[in-house]
């Protein structure tokens, strides 16, 4: 077989095949779509075509049957219904079956489709019946015309093996066959005396493909519209004496022996072959096969095919790369010569670039495994007779191939989950309330170095009760575990091995094994899933994956006098512990430290890896987060974040789950990475220890929305943090790009925009790094403005619950947190905007909000306001419920009569004054206090509407604002103030 | 059942011999990458005994093997004194041999070679392809897969008591 005709063939077919599914199911939402018919035949049509010179006689056999029946429902005007697009779904699986076999194998698989080629002729036979009987939905003077050309190709079909009219075909000129073909192309033919199909069919495949004016695929099309006309004629006469491989006149042959069937396929077959036909038949074709041939032109010249395997070894030799710099750059250090050093930067900095561009050679957008989720869907609601519609977003997400190849059978798995558990049957949602149709919802999203995945169905919800009761009958926990559990942990259980909720097994979604391969899978690529879920109201699996698994963030850590690596991902957050901390517990024999009020199993790492018999317990502990489990790992020393490459390890660590691979590090040594899943499974809890584990005591759990991602910098030694909210971008340019205007530096930021430059240093007096030549700039927006803020080193982005301990006095700070291990001082972005874009405030912006519970409700427009003041409430543990606007507040306040009520004045849609208004009208609401808090206060004799609040405070004033709540609340001495003690010192109270 | 073996056909007629305690032992020269002097080497927790650690060899990570702790020979008493020889297996990985001495390259000589005598120790017997005798010695030819497969953890505990898994 000619190889390169084959490639031709298999790029063409491959990229019409893979719009084939998305236009069936089209059609199934369109049966009247004739369009959409003939787009369906022509590929299937063109797919058929060209098998004939390949040989390939399986796959052209199905082609055959697929195209007879489209060909069928496209000359009766049949509409679809489901059970068809099924079927041609089926036949175009099957196609799809030959071509990827004859992409592995270079030949044509053998495959047994015999099944389908009889249902798709049943189906062929079917329509030709129902549109017969009049059944077909066209109008009646529509469904007369097949009969009429019926009656009138009937008697020709008989003799269409003798019809001179039929050899014409192969004596047509070429301006009448192959019209629709470029100028060039009919000029390049007539050149080589080739005017005639017949012609042309002699030359061959190869004397055509030299020609310079037809690429490969044309020269493969205009040989198959030649063949078709010169068979169509010749094929007649050889009908009778040898069945020729020409397949569809086989076919017919075939066909001829069931009399049913004979019916069905006569007309089909005297207007192939009937002259009537000949002339209009080919052109109509044609035209479909050069608006294929020009759809496939715009590909981008400025693209070429690489070999994966080529990539995949060029990422290792980066990787290489990046370590072999990573030494340099320690050497260069040390030598201390400036010459060095700058050569460094440079290697540096083309590593850097060379290592994140290749990288983006390796990305995909994860539609490439999305594309069959709609099909996927489809099937499954068809077969559960569920109704449910696929909603995605963030299509374009990208991911690492191997990463995406990797994610492909777990993704399919939850979806089918989803349809199968999740979504519930069409009279079930009536009944709830909800629309019939349900809504599984793919989201996909980049956030801080890692990918999000949220697979969202708007189901029934999994009860977190029956997760308990079954895994207490499987035997997974104790009954007594099941009552401690919390149910966002309870629901974790899902992924265990062995434990389904479905009350009804099905076929489709398997029995119970599965989640548990699904979290295996996904840990496998160095992700983590978890899923959260509200009874009645839906189901959310969230996956979190690197971008890339070559290079990973990870923790440096020292035990005893050994390094490890312990993956950024699973880590939540680093605890300093040291030996005199009151927080350390021992419950059976297991060490615990108290977290937030929650004791945190934590496994000694020099003990669980025998390298020392017994440990002191002090030393740092690094908090992991692994979906269903959380503990820490007690180790000596925290020396800080890397990027590392992941090296595989040999076969004799195989067996140990503790190990996730290797890497070398700068000084060339090699340091082996921590398996956080490994090492948990190493945990070996007492039963009285394990009783504890997730046990809250008095106080309050630590919520993962309390999670909040922090930026920690540093300057001139010290830590700071700054929360992420705000921070749009980090940037690093060279040093020269800040420039000056009049008294103020500026930086020239995407599309020209000239944004406020704010050095840290200056602004807290600390010492510069001495000049370099590239500057860290961290641009933070509200979405409206912006800015930049200069710092000297970045130290990490970290996902931390953001404690803050002591508000201090100072401009700048909200307070002190502990990050890294280490007291930093919380940025407060609002002081620092406050400082480079005095106006900021004054403009309002628009946002979605955050949703949290009830008891106060705070309405401000401006997402800063929100990030700045809610913290803070939140410290004195107090529900919040935040409306966007005065119009939004009105709606929560509806139905709920809080505590206390809390607004900006200055709100689109509704402002405060008019909230206040609204408010006073209220019945339910009186007597409840109504506070501004406002950057713009009324005039101190603006009494007319300053009468509208019981209290109108600053905005930055924030130790005002919650000493003020306090009071309005009767926090002050109450139970809660002392929780209000513990972390918030505010000057008034102290 | 270890057979009289090819080892002197197919061209890989040299040797290259090594001490590992008092007994000599060859390896087939084609299957030697290099013999490197000891590389600073991280030691794997938790891992068998025979692996003493990962190397970094030009920037590719290397599981070393100690050939006296396989055969269960005391450990060596001078730590820092010993020769790595970088081998290669089919299954692509490379391995670090670690051996006391190397000695030298010499052509296998069909006439001298013989089978594995019943009288060597049970662990040479398992990785041996027979025995040469010189003048002086007896250089057991070692098969390099055969014995890596026996510090593998499956086939460690099926092939050789000693080596457990912790």
């Amino acid at each position: 077989m000619d190889e390169e005709l084959l490639g031709e063939f298999l790029t063409e077919s491959n990229e019409n095949m893979a719009s084939i599914e998305e236009q069936l199911m089209e059609l199934e939402a369109n049966p009247d779509d004739e369009e959409l018919v003939n787009a369906i035949f022509r590929i299937i049509h063109t797919v058929k075509g060209s098998c004939g010179f390949l040989g390939l006689s399986g796959l052209e056999k199905l082609a055959h049957a697929g195209e007879n029946l489209l060909g069928k429902i496209r000359s009766l005007k049949f509409q679809v219904n489901d059970d068809i697009v099924s079927l041609l779904l089926a036949c175009a699986d099957g196609i799809n079956d030959y071509l990827e076999g004859l992409e592995q194998n270079g030949a044509e698989p053998d495959l047994d489709h015999s099944a389908l080629i009889a249902r798709l002729q049943a189906a062929e036979r079917l329509v030709e019946t129902m549109a017969g009987a009049g059944v077909a939905p066209t109008p009646t003077p529509e469904a007369a015309k097949p009969e009429e050309s019926k009656a009138e190709t009937a008697a020709p079909a008989e003799q269409a093996a003798a019809e001179p009219a039929e050899t014409k075909g192969a004596e047509l000129t070429l301006n009448e066959w192959a019209a629709d073909f470029s100028d060039d192309v009919r000029n390049a033919l007539r050149k080589q005396g080739w005017e005639t199909p017949k012609q042309v069919m002699d030359a061959g495949f190869a004397p055509l493909r030299d020609l310079e004016a037809l690429s490969p695929a044309d020269a493969l099309k205009i040989l198959g519209l030649a063949k078709a006309i010169v068979s169509r004629g010749g094929m007649a006469e050889e009908k009778k004496a040898a069945p020729e491989p020409e397949p569809e006149e086989v076919k017919v042959v075939e066909a001829t022996v069931e009399p049913e069937a004979a019916k069905a396929e006569k007309p089909a077959a005297a207007k192939k072959a009937g002259p009537p036909a000949t002339k209009a038949k080919p052109k109509q074709e044609e035209k479909k096969s050069t608006a294929l041939v020009k759809a496939q032109k715009p590909k981008s010249a400025g693209s070429i095919r690489v070999d994966v395997e080529l990539l995949d070894s060029l990422m290792n030799q980066v990787g290489e790369l990046v370590l072999t710099r990573n030494r340099l750059l320690q050497m260069v250090n040390e030598s201390g010569s400036m010459e060095f050093m700058r050569v460094g930067r440079e290697i540096d900095q083309v590593t850097e670039r060379l290592q994140s561009q290749l990288l983006q050679t390796r990305m995909q957008p994860i539609k490439t495994i999305w594309g069959s989720v709609p099909r996927v869907v489809r099937d499954m609601s068809n077969s559960l007779n569920k109704k449910i519609r696929v909603v995605m977003e963030g299509e374009e997400t990208e991911l690492d191939r191997s990463i995406l190849t990797a994610l492909k059978d777990p993704l399919t798995h939850i979806i089918r989950n989803s349809c199968d558990h999740g979504v519930e049957m069409p009279d079930v949602r009536r009944a709830a309330g909800k629309p019939e149709e349900g809504i599984l919802r793919l989201a996909a999203a980049q956030e801080s170095g890692h990918i999000v995945i949220m697979i969202v169905d708007d189901g029934g919800g999994i009860d977190p009760e029956k997760v308990k009761a079954k895994a207490v009958t499987m035997g997974v926990i104790s009954e007594a575990e099941a009552e401690a559990m919390p149910d966002q942990t309870a629901l974790q259980l899902i992924f265990n091995a062995g434990l389904s909720t479905a009350e009804k097994v099905s076929n489709l979604s398997g029995r119970g094994v599965g989640m548990d391969v699904v979290k295996t899978s996904i840990e496998k690529v160095g992700g983590t899933v978890d899923i959260s879920s509200e009874v009645g109201k839906g189901t959310t699996l969230r996956i979190r994956i690197p971008l890339t698994l070559a290079i990973i963030s990870a923790m440096i850590v020292r035990c005893t006098d050994r390094r490890f690596a312990i993956p950024q991902i699973s880590i939540r957050e680093l605890l300093s512990a040291p030996a005199s901390s009151e927080d350390w517990r021992t419950i059976g024999g297991h060490p615990f430290f108290r977290l937030r009020g929650r004791l945190l199993p934590v496994l000694e790492l020099a003990t669980t890896l025998k390298l020392v018999d017994e440990v002191a317990h002090e030393g740092s502990i690094v908090v992991i987060d692994i979906g269903d489990r959380t503990f820490g790992i007690l180790v000596n020393e925290i020396y800080g974040a890397e990027e590392i490459v992941v090296k595989p390890l040999g076969v004799h660590f195989q067996q140990l789950t503790h190990y996730g691979g290797c890497s070398i590090l700068g000084d060339g040594s090699v340091i082996p990475i921590l398996d956080c899943n490994g090492l948990a499974q190493m945990m070996d809890l007492s039963e009285e220890a394990d009783k504890v584990v997730n046990m809250a005591d008095d106080e309050e759990l630590v919520n993962l929305n309390d999670l909040q991602h922090v930026l920690v910098f540093r300057q001139d030694g010290a830590h700071f943090a700054i929360p992420m909210a705000l921070v749009e971008r980090l940037e690093h340019f060279p040093a020269e790009k800040i420039e000056t205007s009049g008294s103020n530096e500026v930086l020239q930021y995407r599309n020209g925009e000239v944004i406020p430059v704010l050095r840290w240093a200056d602004l807290v007096n600390l010492g510069r790094l001495e000049e370099s030549s590239e500057v860290y700039g961290l641009i933070l927006s509200d979405g409206s403005h912006r800015m930049c803020l200069q710092v000297d080193e970045i130290v990490d982005i970290l996902e931390v619950p953001l404690e803050i301990k002591k508000p201090v006095q100072d401009e700048f700070f909200l307070g002190t947190a502990v990050i890294l291990g280490q007291a930093t001082e919380v940025v407060d972005v609002f002081d620092v905007i406050k400082r480079a874009v005095p106006d900021w405030f004054t403009t309002p912006v628009h946002s979605a909000g955050v949703v949290v519970k009830q008891s106060i409700v705070f309405a401000e427009d401006a997402p800063f306001f929100r990030n700045l003041v809610v913290p803070v409430l939140q410290a004195m543990d107090i529900d919040i419920h935040i409306a966007e606007d005065g119009k939004k507040a009105c709606e929560i306040l509806q139905d709920k009569t809080p505590n206390l009520i809390l607004t900006d004045i200055e709100m689109p849609e509704m402002d405060g004054y008019e909230l206040a208004a609204w408010i006073a009208q209220q019945p339910h609401l009186e007597g409840v206090p109504v506070v501004a808090l406002t950057a713009t206060p009324p005039d101190e004799d603006d009494l007319e509407r300053r009468q509208h609040f019981d209290e109108i405070l600053l905005k930055f004033d924030r130790h005002t604002l919650v000493a003020r709540i306090q009071q309005i609340m009767g926090l002050g001495g109450a139970a809660h103030g002392e929780s209000v003690d513990a972390q918030i010192v505010s000057e008034e109270r102290g | 059942m270890n057979g009289v073996v090819n080892a002197g056909q197919a061209g890989s007629s040299e040797l290259l011999t090594c001490r590992v305690g008092k007994q000599w032992i060859g390896l087939q020269v084609a299957q030697v990458r290099e013999v490197v002097t000891p590389q600073p080497c991280t030691q794997m927790p938790l891992s068998l005994d025979a692996v003493m650690g990962l190397i970094n060899l030009r920037g590719r990570v290397i599981t070393q093997l100690d050939v006296r702790k396989v055969i269960g020979l005391p450990e060596r008493e001078d730590s820092k004194h010993y020769r790595v020889a970088i081998v290669e297996s089919i299954t692509g990985e490379d391995f670090g041999l670690v051996i006391d001495e190397v000695g030298e390259v010499i052509e296998l000589d069909p006439d001298r070679y013989e089978k594995t005598p019943k009288t060597l120790d049970l662990i040479w017997r398992n990785v041996s392809e027979g025995v040469l005798k010189q003048d002086d010695r007896v250089v057991v030819l070692v098969n390099v897969e055969r014995f890596i497969a026996i510090t593998i953890p499956q086939q460690a505990e099926l092939e050789s008591e000693g080596q457990t898994i912790h």
